[in-house]
């Protein structure tokens, strides 16, 4: 309980600090929606003992005054107030939760980003402000509900008082009964969530597979639709006998609650019929006092409704709460770290995946202007060295530092001093232009994009595009736009490492998808652009390793040997293999 | 708008002609349902009305009790029948929402793949996607919105009684006269004119709601746009983009301009809601004053009793609200038509491929493969991927297919698989023309690693048979240790292959989930082989291994071989290579290294780098 009223001050600050409009409209809402029932429920007293009394015309004139007045201004301020409320809470899902989710997301570490568990609940976390009905809008509509009934209730209670001292404490009594037996279903229900959404993430990555383009292929090749469809409906059925138990608490709970209803009317009708048989009472009271049981149940109803949603929403806070948590990537930027890069340097580096895999680096540095190759069979740990190098990991053990020409250590994150060029490249909704240097047009340094689309080659693919430069990558907001095909990807990447001019350049298997000539021309532009920098290039391909100054061979998480292609020929078993097998079939051919 | 109308009409009765085929016991349980709730609502007024008559006239003992149990009982008996009944519809209708969903997705497996891979296609899932986020799930709109309207339907049908009898009332008013009088009198008239107050309500609101849902609609763009962002953001695969070129930077400026945009549409809708709001809440006052003023001049009249008043105020105010209602929630109705048809259109496809016989052997043997003249271009678009291809491929032999990035090659192999038809000419496999035979014999006949491939989220093994019923473990182990793949021990069969669904997960590395992709296509072991870059992802030596390995397990079958690493084709019968869609050149690799064209350029770019 107390864990709640902590997660409801920390969405109320949160939301106060985004717009304090929001209480005002929430309070007049509050009010105003309190009045309402009252109309349906003393009105039809007023007129039935009007009618009983014979009353004149100004009697009627003065009701049906009130009346208007009451049910236009009481409606229609809480109509306008509760809108007013309602739109703003919206706006604050996206534009105060949603956005704190998304900056904290691109600042957390990336090491912990790439976690299973960390994707599963940053995912868990949009919940808090995903949809209208649940979440955080759903924690403040249903506490202006609560407070709405509550307001109601306290009236309702005056009334029932009037007629006998017990019956508000016999219809409580009851209504409690009810409140347990319909948490205890809640309770069940939130006991099976997590096998519920277990569920329900299996049917929708089965939906994802089944409208996967890439997957429909093998599906047909397989002839595995027949299967997949079993698999649908089976995990289907699943979940629907999962949640048929639950339908049944609450079904339970639900008759419960009838027979509940059932014992007040007979307290309640029990004791109007004894009072009407023994004529203390008129119909206009009959109608008050049933009017106001129902009244009170329907206001005590909706409050159970709310306050259970409103623990269940809380809940929902608590994973984005946990998100908001995770540590960050170091903030700052070493300003004009461009000039002045002098060398990097890993000492006794240690680094251990959550599956066990590790990596460990003893002695190794970069100097300026250097060209490492690095090389090592599948799973080697060549891509993990690459992502410490880059600070995208953080060593469990020892250091990786970047030392500038004055002697300085680099403290903050170090991601402006690299061009990177990936495997795996891609290419995003927006103009060719803006997927180059990642800036809106009029930040864009104009001659320095030429140069980098000249240097990548790419200038002869934009002038075939439709808007050249302007046209729009992918289908998703232009249906003219165009997808790269992949070896106009492979230049696109070129020219944002260009673009970027960063000092250490990385490149991560960059031509696997490459054919010969392309591949041919990739080397040619890397030597030539990239010349004067400091370059790491990550390949399977051992015709690189040719116009590298230096080769770092891996081999199970282990640098086991660094040096020139002749040393490491001589010294390097792996090495010497690794070439034997590539480079065989071209020499045996010539040969013959 | 009558169009509108007029699809969602036919939307909507297609898909409960569906919904009736899936499970007829759901629609009757439902007319049920709302049959019961119109009359639990009648019961809510009726039995108090007759307890009301009873003490303010008569006041007969033994009747105030048998009408106070009336209203004690009667509505705690419908109230616990419909919780019963509620409850089996509700399980009913996740049955149907389930089998409306797996009607879509089998479409998806075994409509053409051309067309599953065409904008059509993906028009049709976004346009239902969008319709999912508007308007709610189909089910939904038929719960919510038919149900409600045969429910109000029902409670119109039943109040015509009352409402007849309130009619008679007139002639008890004889003798009065007076404007006031008049109107008393005459109530059919009076029940126009209200009749014609709630239909100003319900145009009005129907325009409202018109205009709202358009102001939404036509901010759903933006929302994509949005979400889009969001996605980029919060994809890890692209937070090393984010992280290293500064695109958080943009993608959150972008996203703060559209938060404010959206915080503007929020609060002008919600400001046009709240108007739009307190004019119905006025005019519901004066329907409400209406009909009080109304039956209470009946009443003052001596017309009709105390009893009379409450119980017809009630009637009038109840069927006005199930007037209203009805025509609401057709307006919905006719809302999230236009978001349906989607559905309609995905039924009417033609499925190709049934479920695989997996005992039946292939009807194709290995045999040879002629195509003759194919030509071939992308549904929809105006350039030839294949130019007149001709070319014989023997059976058993070992061919390679080699040529620049956007060659053809890997249309070529898709289009004699028969993922895409050709558009002139003609393939024979094995003597016959491919167009007298179904996909599913055609697809029979190969086993194909892609470039791109997905293993599912199942166990290794069931990766490997592709979900065989009764799995040869030993040929599956033999399947896996061919494609260079280390078992470590039998329950590794049985361990799913990603994180997707179970935390028991292995991750594979791109080159161990190759491995396994071919180990699928070798337990196949269909006659032709057609592998698309196998070894893209693979270190030297296990690439070097695996062609070894390949060439060995595909003995006595052809296999096609695309590759950009030319040492592939020194071991090969034969070297085809393609440019522009065109055979350019092909041969044995020694006669073409000697012919000087496209290929020798090729091979000695990658050569001089070993020599």
């Amino acid at each position: 309980m107390r864990k709640s009223v902590r997660t409801m001050r920390y969405l109320a600050d949160t939301l106060w600090s985004y717009d304090r409009s929001i209480f005002f409209y929430f309070a007049v809402s509050c009010v105003l929606g309190a009045c309402l029932p009252y109309v349906g429920i003393l009105m039809p007293q007023y007129i039935v003992s009007g009618l009983l009394t014979k009353e004149d015309a100004q009697y009627w004139g003065l009701l049906f005054g009130i009346l208007g007045i009451v049910s236009i201004g009481a409606g229609g301020g809480c109509a306008v107030s509760t809108q007013a409320f309602k739109g703003r809470i919206n706006a604050a899902r996206n534009g105060c939760f949603g956005k704190l989710l998304t900056e904290k997301m691109q600042r957390i570490q990336y090491m912990q980003l790439e976690q299973p568990s960390v994707q599963e609940l940053c995912f868990r976390a949009n919940f808090l402000f995903w949809s209208e009905t649940s979440g955080m809008a759903g924690v403040f509509t249903g506490l202006n509900q609560l407070l709405t009934g509550l307001l109601t209730l306290s009236g309702m209670v005056i009334i029932l008082l009037g007629l006998s001292p017990y019956l508000p404490g016999i219809l409580i009594l009851l209504l409690m009964l009810n409140v347990h037996l319909l948490s205890k279903a809640r309770r069940q229900e939130n006991e099976q969530r997590p096998a519920q959404s277990k569920l329900s993430r299996e049917l929708d990555y089965l939906s994802s597979i089944m409208h996967d383009v890439v997957a429909g292929k093998d599906i047909r090749l397989y002839g595995m639709a027949g299967y997949l469809m079993q698999w649908f409906r089976r995990t289907a059925a699943d979940r629907r006998s999962l949640r048929r138990k639950i339908q049944r608490n609450y079904t339970r709970a639900e008759i419960c609650g009838i027979i509940l209803a059932l014992l007040r009317d007979v307290f309640l009708y029990g004791y109007l019929i004894k009072e009407i048989i023994e004529g203390h009472m008129a119909a206009d009271q009959f109608l008050l006092y049933t009017g106001s049981a129902s009244g009170f149940t329907l206001a005590f109803g909706g409050m159970i409704e709310n306050f259970l949603n409103i623990r269940q929403f809380l809940g929902q806070a608590k994973d984005f709460q946990e998100v908001m948590k995770l540590p960050e990537e170091p903030s700052e930027n070493i300003p004009d770290v461009k000039m002045d890069f002098s060398h990097l340097a890993m000492k006794n580096v240690s680094f251990t995946y959550p599956n066990g895999f590790a990596l460990g680096i003893e002695n190794l540095s970069i100097q300026k202007g250097e060209h490492i190759a690095l090389v090592g069979p599948n799973g080697s740990g060549k891509t993990t060295l690459v992502k410490l190098v880059l600070g995208l990991y953080r060593p469990q053990q020892g250091k990786i530092d970047v030392f500038m020409k004055n002697g300085d250590v680099i403290s903050g994150n170090r991601f402006g001093l690299f061009s990177t060029v990936m495997q795996k490249i891609y290419q995003y909704a927006m103009t060719v232009d803006e997927n180059i240097c990642f800036q809106e047009y009029e930040e864009m340094d104009g001659p320095m994009l030429q140069r980098a689309i000249l240097g990548a080659q790419l200038n002869e693919d934009i002038k075939t595009m439709p808007k050249g430069g302007r046209t729009m990558l992918r289908k998703d907001f232009d249906p003219a736009g165009i997808h790269l095909s992949g070896g106009q990807l492979q230049k696109l990447a070129l020219a944002r490492a260009l673009y970027k001019d960063a000092p250490i350049m990385v490149l991560d298997e960059p031509s696997a998808s490459l054919d010969p000539l392309a591949e041919q021309q990739l080397y040619e532009a890397f030597s030539q652009l990239f010349a004067d920098k400091t370059c790491i290039y990550v390949s399977h391909r051992l015709s690189s390793v040719h116009f590298c100054s230096r080769i770092w061979v891996m081999d199970a998480g282990q640098m086991i040997a660094t040096g020139t292609h002749e040393e490491l020929m001589q010294k390097c078993s792996l090495y010497a293999r690794m070439y034997e097998a590539q480079s065989r079939p071209y020499q045996d051919t010539e040969e013959a | 708008m009558e169009k509108g109308e007029r699809t969602s009409a036919k939307v909507f009765g297609t898909i409960l002609r569906k919904i009736m085929h899936i499970s007829p016991l759901f629609c009757i349980e439902s007319i049920l349902l709302a049959l019961l709730k119109a009359g639990e609502r009648l019961s809510w007024i009726l039995f108090p009305a007759l307890l009301l008559e009873e003490m303010t006239t008569a006041h007969r003992v033994d009747q105030i009790i048998l009408w106070g149990g009336l209203c004690i009982g009667v509505p705690a008996i419908f109230a616990m029948v419909n919780a019963f009944l509620s409850n089996a519809l509700e399980n009913l209708a996740r049955y149907v929402e389930d089998e409306l969903e797996a009607s879509i997705d089998q479409v998806n497996m075994q409509t053409r793949y051309a067309d599953f891979d065409s904008p059509e296609i993906h028009a049709i899932f976004q346009e239902i996607k969008d319709g999912q986020n508007m308007v709610g799930s189909v089910t939904g709109v038929i719960r919510n919105h038919i149900l409600a309207i045969t429910q109000h339907g029902f409670t119109l049908v039943l109040y015509v009684p009352l409402v007849f009898q309130l009619v008679m009332t007139d002639g008890a008013l004889k003798g009065i006269e007076g404007a006031a009088a008049w109107i008393c009198r005459n109530t059919p008239l009076f029940l126009v004119f209200i009749i014609i107050l709630c239909g100003v309500t319900v145009a009005l609101r129907y325009q409202l709601q018109q205009k709202a849902f358009h102001l939404v609609e036509s901010f759903s763009g933006v929302e994509r746009e949005y979400q889009y962002y969001v996605g980029i953001r919060s994809d890890y695969e692209n937070g090393a983009d984010i992280r290293l070129n500064c695109l958080g930077e943009m993608l959150g400026r972008r996203m703060e301009k559209y938060n404010q945009e959206e915080r503007r549409m929020h609060l002008s809708q919600s400001a046009f809601q709240g108007r739009a709001d307190f004019l119905l809440c006025v005019f519901k006052a004066i329907q409400t004053m209406a009909i009080y003023g109304f039956v209470l001049g009946k009443a003052l009249w001596g017309a009709i009793g105390i009893s009379g008043f409450y119980l017809y105020t009630s009637v009038l105010s109840q069927a006005l609200t199930a007037m209203t209602e009805i025509l609401r929630q057709c307006g919905e109705i006719k809302n999230a038509g236009k978001y349906y048809k989607g559905y309609l259109q995905l039924w009417e496809r033609q499925t190709e491929t049934g479920n695989r016989e997996l005992e039946q052997a292939p009807i194709l043997a290995c045999g040879d493969i002629v195509f003759e003249d194919v030509s071939f271009r992308y549904p929809g678009t105006q350039q030839w991927i294949l130019k007149k291809i001709n070319l014989t491929i023997w059976a058993g032999e070992k061919l390679a297919i080699v040529g620049r990035n956007g060659a053809g090659k890997t249309t070529l192999v898709k289009v004699l698989m028969g993922l895409y038809p050709v558009e002139s000419g003609h393939i024979y496999i094995d003597g016959r023309d491919v167009n007298t035979l179904n996909s599913q014999e055609r697809f029979d006949a190969f086993s194909t690693v892609f470039q791109d491939y997905r293993l599912l989220a199942a166990s290794l093994q069931d990766n490997v048979t592709a979900f065989e019923k009764d799995p040869d473990t030993e040929r599956v182990l033999r399947a896996l240790k061919d494609a260079g793949f280390e078992v470590k021990g039998e329950e590794e069969l049985y361990r799913p292959v990603s994180r997707h669904l179970s935390d028991e997960g292995i991750l594979f590395s791109g080159g161990e989930e190759q491995k396994i992709a071919i180990a699928r296509a070798l337990y196949k072991d269909a006659p032709y082989y057609i592998m698309d870059e196998p070894s893209a992802a693979l270190d030297p030596i296990a690439e070097k291994e695996i062609n070894e390995r390949m060439l060995r397990a595909t003995e006595g079958h052809t296999l096609l071989i695309i590759s950009h690493r030319l040492s592939t084709c020194t071991r090969v019968d034969r070297v085809v290579v393609l440019d522009e869609g065109e055979i350019l050149e092909e041969g044995s690799h020694q006669a073409l290294l000697k012919r000087g064209g496209l290929y020798s350029q090729m091979w000695e770019a990658q050569a001089r780098h070993y020599r």
